[in-house]
């Protein structure tokens, strides 16, 4: 497994969120993990790339323990995370978000490089280069968080929520780039309440329940009707 | 005639007071905190440009070398210790130590120097250039070309290196720095470094331009302020326009307006700036 969560529990206060929860992902692998609001996706994400610690149980990426690594140091293993929301640097341009994205890069002619690749990848973005990301619309914005987080070359992806709050114009310019990005051949992990797009994407599937996974299996044997206890029940 | 003169000095003070400023808002920007010592720390590096004057005898012009670094390593261990513990807690507990070490360096420059007002000679003191027909003191002068200097070096850092990126994308979005591998902490422990460290340059190079009193600080600390919220406490551009209104606004004010009045407005200034805008000071209140 490249990335290996091993029963780990976590939560926020006094509130916890996560209870033993596993979760294998393969190299190449493009995992889905499904479930309702408040389930505990963002967080199991948050635990992952380090911006929560770990209650219980261990994080190990590469055959490497990284529970106590900090996020920052994750991102240099290559185990970056696009999150909910976007969060592009509004203040900044479109090529400083990206530039930013790929500082484990050093700064370089392999950054340039990456940075090239980008806007051959992404078109839009090289003609809104000098742009202030705030400036964009939410689509856009999320194309430039996308492309930020693949500028650092990450062995595995993470995503939050990529298509929330997307027009379907959006949705679609969405998938296709993801799409793209797994013919890459890069790992990805995907929390979506979009669940056409996780059938579009993912080949295995988690499904959790009150910070448990309930069912793990691969994304064509989920049943309709264990879709619908997740989101319904 | 007058007016030209009223506009040199004006620009000369608003450049000076811009880079006073440009590390307030440096520290701002990228930790959300107002630091009231400013005005203090400076007075703290200009009679440290003082003793070494009195003891070494050391022109302030290059006691500033040493102080700068010395200053940034005042800022950045003010950091660690102090501000850091209390990031996460309401800002206004950050600002009330931050005062309160503002009257306590005010206690100790009191007990140590005493209540004169003093002045560092340099080589320049004493003596006048000419600009555009106006005799200006050089030692003014030249805190004037330090400070544009110094502004157009910080200004080229933050907007083209990685280091200037990082320190703006912690500013713009903490969670993101975090996930594109920024050491957060890192950068705010650089923003008061750098931030501190500014006032450690220029500091002795005003120490025969603005005078010293211990009780400086607190004045300082404020001006600095006026000149953040009228540019508008966001960007480098911005600090420098306030400056400028302030410098130019308080030197038209006292040539044109009778008695002292004149030293009211950069404060008028700073009203019809939150009349007109008051999203500015409740975004202060907010913090970042």
């Amino acid at each position: 497994m490249l990335l290996d969560v091993r029963a780990v529990s976590a939560g926020y206060g006094k509130v916890a969120v996560l209870h033993d929860v596993s979760v294998g992902v393969a190299a190449g692998d493009c995992v889905a993990i499904l479930g309702s609001n408040n389930a505990g996706k963002s967080t199991l994400l948050r635990v992952i790339s380090g911006l929560l610690p770990a209650r219980g149980g261990r994080v190990h990426f590469e055959g490497e323990d990284i529970t106590a690594d900090s996020a920052g140091r994750r991102v240099g293993r290559g185990l970056v995370q696009v999150p909910e929301g976007r969060h592009v640097f509004g203040d900044l341009t479109v090529e400083e978000n990206l530039l930013l994205g790929g500082l484990r890069l050093g700064r370089g002619k392999l950054r340039r490089a990456r940075l090239a690749e980008m806007y051959d990848r992404f078109p839009l973005l090289r003609g809104m280069r000098l742009r202030l990301a705030g400036t964009l619309s939410g689509g856009e914005q999320q194309l430039v968080a996308i492309a930020r987080g693949l500028m650092a070359d990450p062995k595995v992806l993470l995503l939050d929520e990529p298509s929330l709050g997307l027009s379907p114009v959006a949705v679609d310019r969405v998938i296709d780039t993801l799409l793209g990005v797994r013919s890459t051949g890069t790992t990805m992990v995907i929390v979506e309440q979009n669940v056409q797009l996780c059938f579009e994407l993912c080949s295995r599937g988690y499904v959790l329940r009150q910070g448990r996974v309930t069912v793990a299996t691969s994304m064509d044997r989920l049943s309709a009707e264990e879709l619908k206890r997740a989101y319904f029940a | 005639m007058l007016l030209v003169a009223g506009i040199v000095q004006g620009v000369v003070l608003g450049v000076i007071l811009a880079l006073v400023t440009s590390g307030m808002t440096l520290i701002y920007r990228v930790t959300g905190i107002i630091n009231f010592a400013h005005g203090g720390l400076m007075a703290l590096a200009m009679y440290l440009a003082y003793d070494a004057r009195r003891y070494w005898n050391v022109d302030p012009l290059v006691s500033a070398l040493a102080i700068a670094p010395l200053m940034g390593v005042v800022g950045w261990a003010l950091y660690q210790a102090v501000i850091r513990p209390v990031r996460r807690q309401h800002h206004l507990l950050a600002v009330q130590i931050l005062l309160g070490l503002s009257f306590v360096i005010e206690a100790l420059l009191l007990m140590r120097y005493g209540a004169d007002m003093r002045t560092v000679e340099s080589v320049f003191s004493g003596r006048f250039v000419t600009v555009l027909g106006v005799g200006i003191e050089l030692t003014r002068a030249v805190a004037f070309g330090i400070s544009l200097l110094g502004l157009t070096v910080l200004g080229v850092a933050l907007k083209w290196s990685d280091w200037g990126r990082r320190l703006r994308a912690t500013a713009a979005d903490e969670l993101a720095a975090y996930l594109v591998g920024i050491s957060v902490i890192r950068v705010e422990a650089w923003a008061w470094g750098i931030g501190v460290g500014i006032l450690g340059l220029v500091g002795p190079v005003l120490a025969d331009v603005f005078k010293m009193t211990p009780d400086m600080g607190l004045k300082y600390a404020i001006v600095a302020l006026v000149v953040l919220i009228i540019g508008g406490g966001r960007t480098m551009a911005g600090t420098i326009a306030g400056g400028l209104l302030v410098g130019l606004s308080e030197t038209l004010g006292l040539l044109y307006l009778p008695g002292s009045y004149g030293g009211l407005m950069p404060y008028a200034l700073l009203a019809a700036v939150l009349v007109i805008n008051p999203r500015a000071a409740i975004a202060m209140v907010r913090g970042r």
